[in-house]
């Protein structure tokens, strides 16, 4: 239950993410055609393509950090016998915890308070922009609690590493 | 760091401006004035030149209370308390005199209360100046010469339909790729006022100035509303008092820097095309279909602006 | 306050939490100490710094890079590359290296410029026997010369900052950035002699070689586009990057008919994953920054520096270690914007031109992008080239020393910088 639940979240957000990523080609290609052959611009392509931009960011840190896409430095843990490489993954894994708790509280109080911030072009309010950042806080959390378990049960979490 | 004990306060503020801008030097002089007048209990912290971030962040960062302070342009200021987006309707002033009846009356006032219900204390409105336009390619004295020109906007409903209304064609750069894109012939020309259009070496890659003053760009001395409840009540009344006072102050410094800028471009071989030998009529005729279009999006409000003698 | 910052950063670095998370954790912790600044402040500088529209340049590269790789540019520029220089010593090492400084004349910045060739070079060099740290390394130090061949967006920050003149920065930046590039073809051929990297041993035909250019035309052509568009003033160096994205889909899936539906989903996605594992750290290294700003570390550092009383060639000196060290921790941008106003006084006191000053700085924090633990060039280098950070940072390290012999030259050369005047 649980593992296909999250399997299919990371399918729909990878699927999103994706499709942000080409929303953007498809919105500055257009801002490019616009001018050059219309002589006429949108005012508004730059912004959404920004936001989209920062959006599929944020969206896609939660299946990178299930695949360990992430940049670290492992090369001090592994040398560590294997009883105290579980520990300080462990706590590694908190203080990600506590980061993505950040991002859900604060993103959430940072949302709240914009709602009547508009964004320049799009007019749009800042509240529903930032909201990106809550919501990929609890996915983050999801996928490494996940990894999480896994490592406690078999010592071994990432799909990549 | 910041509460140095003995009742010190530290304010700290932060704005895009390098130090020879007059954002700069209007706010060194109002610190400096607060300190002496508060007998040194309020200091300030300044963080100039973006160090903080662009302007719409840094008002962001006023309005969550992470800083106290900022001067910034009104353009972005729109963006949270739309009342003030009235500024930035074309041709709205007749000359600068129209501009500081308007701001430093009724109607100022009221713009400024507005901003309290966000969240933010307004100390006085400042000035960054008239934008003007510029180019690389022709003088401008009427709108006939902006036909076709490629002109620089920001993301701006408004700023977008007034170059439409004017012939031209708009076209949205971000700021940190402006210069390279008029160097390379992306864009043509774009609005700016003489302070923006010097201090960031834009003349190297500009010809033509021309003085039609499209917008008015006015700069509010914004503060954290609850930073400016919590002082004490003398503190309080010396930061409305100086912010008035050096509201006159700092308009005086720019529009001397205005001058000098002025002739260090023609010095560099720029061309100015005065506003006496504009066709200003043709221009504000030119961007009727804007008012038509965003007029009743500020109320009464464009009205009682024109009404202003 | 200050030290706590980096205490925390270090110790989260070690325990293997992800850089990005440590930068964001250490500021956290500082926040919270002093209390004065709302942590609402984490999300809200994480968004401001990546909501920028030249930042775009970097997913764009990236795609046009995994765009022409599985789409099948890559193989046949590479062949044609081989046939041109295959039988000298590491080859394709100084292939990638003059590819990245004729990137570099494209893009304004050194990530987009490791991205977008080292997309198309790094599996091609895997793929002729250089060993993978190695080619990776290549092409994440080659890439720096994207920030020093003009046009260069940290230019045009110096300029504003400094009030010097843009377009005479531009000028005073390409022979060093040349330098810069023909200095590290020296190193890889004298690493490649050492390791025996030498891909073709027979000698190709003049037909052969006619062949490949013919099959590799529309590869060779897009820089030529991209060049010319940005040149000609068609669009600006951002928008040139999604050109190079249309390009390369257009050339893999009806030139070369390589891509399907299926292989661009994967490769929509993985960029999208690439693209989320830079901005994240360009968003928390920001936040770490803004701390160091309002602790006012550099500045003190500064301070300190103005008040010793030393010699010019001193004072340079510890210029220069100063923003190789602050290098290592922040990012270029953020760097320069703090600095500048600080630094440029002392410098200038010491009679050394603004524009020697700025390419000195640019150069310095070029290498900053490629050391550790914050490098920009690195993060993108060991995603696009799909080497473990770690290894990487070793292999990067022979290519640092020759990129301190630079800066030294630029500094106390003025000549290689002042030409433009
Ligand atoms: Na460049
Ligand atoms: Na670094």
């Amino acid at each position: 239950m649980w593992n296909k639940a999250i399997r299919g979240i990371n399918r729909t957000v990878e699927n999103l993410t994706a499709l942000f990523l080409a929303a953007m080609v498809v919105l500055i290609f257009l801002q490019i055609l616009m001018r050059l052959v219309m002589a006429k611009s949108f005012s508004w392509t730059e912004e959404a393509a920004r936001y989209l931009m920062i959006w599929l960011t944020f969206l896609a840190a939660s299946y990178g950090f299930r695949r360990g896409a992430h940049v670290g430095v492992s090369v001090i843990v592994e040398r560590l016998p294997m009883r105290f490489q579980r520990w300080v993954q462990a706590v590694a894994g908190l203080v990600c915890l506590v980061f993505f708790a950040l991002l859900v509280i604060f993103g959430f109080e940072l949302m709240d308070r914009s709602m009547m911030q508009h964004s320049p072009a799009l007019n749009f309010p800042m509240g529903y922009v930032y909201s990106v950042i809550p919501i990929s806080g609890i996915l983050m959390a999801l996928n490494l609690i996940d990894v999480l378990i896994r490592t406690i049960r078999t010592g071994r979490g990432g799909e990549r590493s | 760091k910041s509460d140095a004990g003995d009742g010190e306060i530290v304010l700290k503020v932060g704005h895009i401006a390098p130090e020879e801008h007059s954002y700069a030097k209007g706010f060194n002089q109002f610190a400096e004035a607060v300190e002496k007048e508060t007998g040194g209990k309020v200091k300030f912290e300044i963080y100039g030149n973006g160090q903080l971030g662009g302007e719409r962040e840094i008002i962001e960062q006023v309005q969550l209370g992470s800083l106290d302070m900022t001067v910034v342009t009104a353009g972005p200021v729109g963006n949270f308390v739309e009342e003030f987006s009235v500024l930035e309707m074309p041709f709205l002033f007749r000359d600068l005199d129209h501009v500081y009846k308007t701001l430093d009356g009724e109607i100022g006032q009221e713009l400024m209360g507005e901003l309290e219900k966000a969240g933010f204390k307004a100390l006085g409105i400042w000035e960054n100046g008239m934008r003007h336009l510029t180019n690389n390619k022709r003088p401008i004295r009427s709108p006939e010469d902006l036909k076709g020109m490629k002109m620089r906007t920001v993301e701006n409903d408004v700023y977008v339909e007034t170059y439409r209304a004017l012939g031209a064609d708009p076209t949205p750069i971000a700021f940190p790729e402006v210069y390279t894109s008029l160097q390379q012939h992306v864009v043509d020309g774009l609005d700016s006022s003489y302070g923006v259009f010097h201090s960031t070496k834009l003349y190297e890659v500009q010809n033509h100035l021309s003085e039609v003053g499209i917008y008015y760009a006015a700069a509010p001395l914004l503060m954290n509303k609850d930073k400016f409840e919590s002082l004490p009540e003398d503190v309080q009344q010396v930061l409305v008092e100086k912010g008035r006072e050096f509201a006159e102050v700092q308009r005086q410094i720019n529009q001397e820097m205005e001058k000098e800028q002025k002739e260090d471009f023609i010095k560099k071989g720029g061309k100015v095309v005065e506003a006496k030998d504009l066709d200003l009529e043709a221009f504000r005729k030119a961007v009727q279909p804007v008012y038509e279009k965003y007029r009743d999006r500020f109320g009464d409000m464009v009205e009682r602006i024109e009404a202003v003698k | 306050m200050a030290i706590l910052l980096f205490v925390v950063f270090l110790i989260l670095l070690v325990i293997n939490v992800p850089i990005a998370i440590g930068l964001a954790m250490s500021a956290v912790i500082v926040l919270a100490a002093s209390s004065e600044i709302p942590l609402v402040m984490l999300p809200q500088k994480m968004f401001a710094a990546m909501d920028s529209f030249p930042l775009m340049a970097a997913p764009f590269f990236i795609l046009a890079g995994k765009l022409m790789e599985h789409g099948g540019i890559s193989e046949r520029l590479v062949q044609f590359a081989n046939s041109l220089v295959g039988r000298i010593r590491g080859g394709l090492a100084h292939v990638s290296i003059i590819a990245c400084m004729f990137f570099a004349a494209v893009s304004g910045s050194a990530t987009a410029t490791t991205a977008a060739v080292g997309g198309i070079m790094i599996p091609a060099m895997v793929r002729a026997g250089y060993d993978r740290p190695f080619s990776t390394a290549v092409q994440s130090v080659a890439g720096t010369t994207g920030i020093l061949i003009p046009p260069s967006v940290p230019m045009v920050l110096y300029g504003v900052s400094a009030g010097a003149s843009i377009s005479t920065l531009f000028l005073a930046g390409i022979v060093p950035g040349i330098l810069v590039g023909l200095s590290l073809m020296a190193a890889a051929y004298l690493m490649s002699r050492s390791r025996g990297y030498r891909t073709d041993d027979q000698k190709v035909s003049l037909r052969e070689i006619g062949r490949r250019f013919v099959r590799s035309f529309p590869a060779i052509f897009m820089p030529v586009i991209i060049l010319g568009g940005i040149y000609s003033g068609l669009f600006t160096p951002t928008e040139a990057s999604v050109v190079a994205v249309v390009y390369g889909l257009v050339v893999g899936v009806f030139v070369y008919k390589e891509l399907d539906l299926n292989k661009l989903r994967g490769i929509f996605v993985s960029s999208a994953e690439t693209t989320s594992v830079i901005l994240l750290m360009i968003g928390t290294a920001a936040l770490f920054g803004m701390v160091l700003t309002r602790e006012q570390v550099p500045q003190s550092v500064a301070e300190w520096l103005a008040s010793a009383n030393l010699s010019s060639i001193e004072v340079l000196l510890l210029v220069n270690l100063l923003l190789l060290l602050v290098g290592t921790f922040m990012e270029v941008i953020a760097a320069i914007i703090i600095l500048t106003p600080i630094l440029l006084p002392v410098v200038t006191g010491i009679g050394v031109d603004p524009i020697h000053f700025g390419v000195i700085m640019i150069t310095n924090l070029a290498i900053g992008l490629i050391t550790p633990p914050v490098g920009l060039s690195l993060y993108v280098g060991s995603q696009v080239g799909g080497v473990r950070f770690e290894k990487l940072v070793r292999a990067v390290f022979p290519f640092l020393w020759i990129m301190i012999v630079d800066v030294l030259l630029v500094t106390f050369v003025p000549g290689l910088t002042l030409i433009g005047d």
